[in-house]
């Protein structure tokens, strides 16, 4: 699993897509950035590669 | 019958007692605005009480039962509604600092249709800003739990709950899209139900996540979270993704029984070794209750259950950020630290790592719906455990495991918006220190029929539902 993200580079990141972060919000939201690359590995073992990612299936009267 | 007697009352039973001119609309609003300026300044479940139009709206009530008119079926109810619904006239904050004055001119449809049958609208409930859990400060006050006010009443329907348990009104409208209408009827020892996505308007309703946000009732009983489903339910042509299939008589369908019911208790929410134990036991216990009126109860697994609450975050955090793109880049100081932090994690996720969100989600709800067609329900906690400390959440920063605490917490009810099926929260026992617990029962796409039968039916042969909060 790659190295968690420091705030440094959260930081870096976040200038980067033009959103202010305050140095009391950066170590909470590098926490939550890390979590989520963390929690979100186990999605590297589903069989994914033939699942669409469809957010809403059509309604049963309009299928 | 005693005033508190009353005010606990089902709507069902009030209803009755206004068209038998036992009760006047005009007594019902006033005694359910006594008890709100008497408690909610504790338990701050009202961002808006509309005092004056709810007294009109009853005085107009009570005259047409005297003319004799014909009732609707909620007619002179006086419930109160999620301040994330649009109210003419009546200020919506959707929870936020920057739409404290924020007065629409229509509607949502939901409040329409409760309108149309004769609902009076008593006020706005409170919920955490935009939506989103984890609010530190809340911009309306602190909302607590009115069984121990020391503790959280969950949400993001966090005044419906409250109001709903503490009876400050008969019954409310929430708005659910990962548990945010099961959490707190959960944490809160009340009814609620998540319709199936497509069954309820979200015309209205501000939005969290386009394809999970559905609007749904938080009630004292089954019976009347299936009278009120009735009324807000149906096609609406403000929104093109509610379904045209006709609406089941919910209230009719109450009766029938389990016997014969496949019921499927998830097994993995059992094994995943932050289940509290009370939690746990009260659950099993209410299996076996189904078990006892003849349904066929047995364990399924559903292995991708556990993981609902990140994908779930992954999507409504985005979701949310994108609602609320334009305070974010220029004011973020006017969010709450709790949403802006989430918001501002979230805006920087690779795209790649969204999209396979989006593909495992396809995948939850392969796996749930595949359950589904084996069981008639499936059965789980509606949350590891009952309401934990307000001060529990008002740490200044959130650590790791706060944040897999908070995802464990949602993976028990995010799942079944993932997989847009319905399913409903309902008390199934209390802790030794008098909290709440409650099940949940899930059900089929457009399975509502079904599930609220389910749930009546535990519900009059069990006495959970019948305890009252302790307020003194």
């Amino acid at each position: 699993m790659a190295k968690p993200l420091t705030t440094e580079q959260v930081g870096t990141l976040a200038q980067a897509a033009g959103l202010r972060v305050s140095t009391d919000d950066l170590p909470e939201v590098t926490v939550r950035v890390n979590a989520f690359l963390v929690g979100l590995a186990p999605l590297d073992e589903l069989p994914l590669d033939s699942v669409q990612p469809i957010p809403a299936l059509p309604l049963p009267d309009e299928a | 019958m005693i005033e508190t007697d009353l005010a606990f009352a089902p709507v069902t039973e009030l209803a009755q007692l206004v068209r038998e001119r036992k009760v006047s609309p005009v007594e019902l609003v006033r005694m359910y605005l006594e008890r709100i300026d008497r408690w909610d300044d504790r338990l701050h479940a009202y961002v808006t009480v509309s005092r004056e139009a709810a007294m009109q709206q009853a005085k107009e009530a009570e005259a047409a039962v005297t003319r004799g008119d014909r009732l609707g079926p909620l007619h002179g109810m006086p419930l109160a509604v999620k301040d994330q619904f649009l109210t003419e006239g009546i200020r919506t904050t959707n929870g936020t600092r920057t739409l404290a004055a924020f007065v629409p001119d229509e509607d949502a449809t939901a409040v329409t249709r409760l309108r149309g049958a004769g609902a009076i609208l008593l006020g706005k409930l409170n919920m955490p800003e935009g939506g989103l859990l984890g609010t530190r400060d809340w911009p309306y006050g602190q909302p607590r739990n009115p069984w121990n006010t020391d503790h959280d009443a969950g949400a993001s329907s966090t005044g419906g709950g409250i109001a709903t348990a503490a009876a400050l009104c008969a019954a409310a409208l929430g708005e659910d899209t990962g548990g945010s209408i099961r959490n707190p009827a959960s944490y809160c020892g009340v009814v609620g139900i998540r319709p199936t996505w497509g069954r309820v308007s979200r015309h209205g309703i501000m939005p969290i996540v386009w394809s999970m946000d559905t609007a749904g009732p938080m009630t004292r009983t089954v019976a009347d979270g299936a009278l009120i489903l009735r009324t807000i339910a149906g096609h609406d042509p403000k929104d093109l993704f509610t379904a045209r299939l006709p609406v089941p008589d919910y209230v009719a369908a109450l009766d029938g029984g389990v016997r014969g019911l496949r019921i499927g208790v998830i097994r993995e929410f059992f094994e995943s070794g932050f289940l509290d134990r009370e939690t746990g036991d009260a659950v099993r216990a209410a299996a076996a209750v189904f078990g006892s009126l003849g349904a066929r109860v047995e364990d399924v697994s559903l292995p991708m259950v556990l993981l609902g609450g990140a994908i779930f975050c992954a999507i409504a955090d985005s979701a949310t950020a994108l609602q609320h793109r334009r305070v974010l880049l220029t004011e973020p100081e006017q969010l709450d630290a709790g949403p802006r932090r989430r918001m501002l994690a979230a805006s920087l996720l690779p795209v790649a790592l969204y999209y396979k969100v989006e593909q495992a989600r396809n995948l939850m709800r392969d796996q749930v719906r595949a359950a589904l067609g084996r069981f008639d329900l499936l059965l789980c906690p509606s949350a590891p455990a009952p309401a934990a400390r307000v001060d529990r959440a008002q740490v200044a920063t959130w650590t790791a495991e706060d944040v897999i605490r908070f995802w464990q917490r949602g993976s028990h009810t995010s799942p079944f918006s993932l997989a847009a099926v319905t399913a409903l929260s309902l008390p199934c026992g209390y802790t030794a220190s008098g909290l709440p617990i409650g099940m949940q029962l899930v059900g089929r796409p457009f399975g509502e029929a079904t599930v609220l039968r389910a749930a009546h039916t535990y519900e009059v042969n069990t006495d959970a539902h019948t305890r009252r909060p302790p307020l003194s």
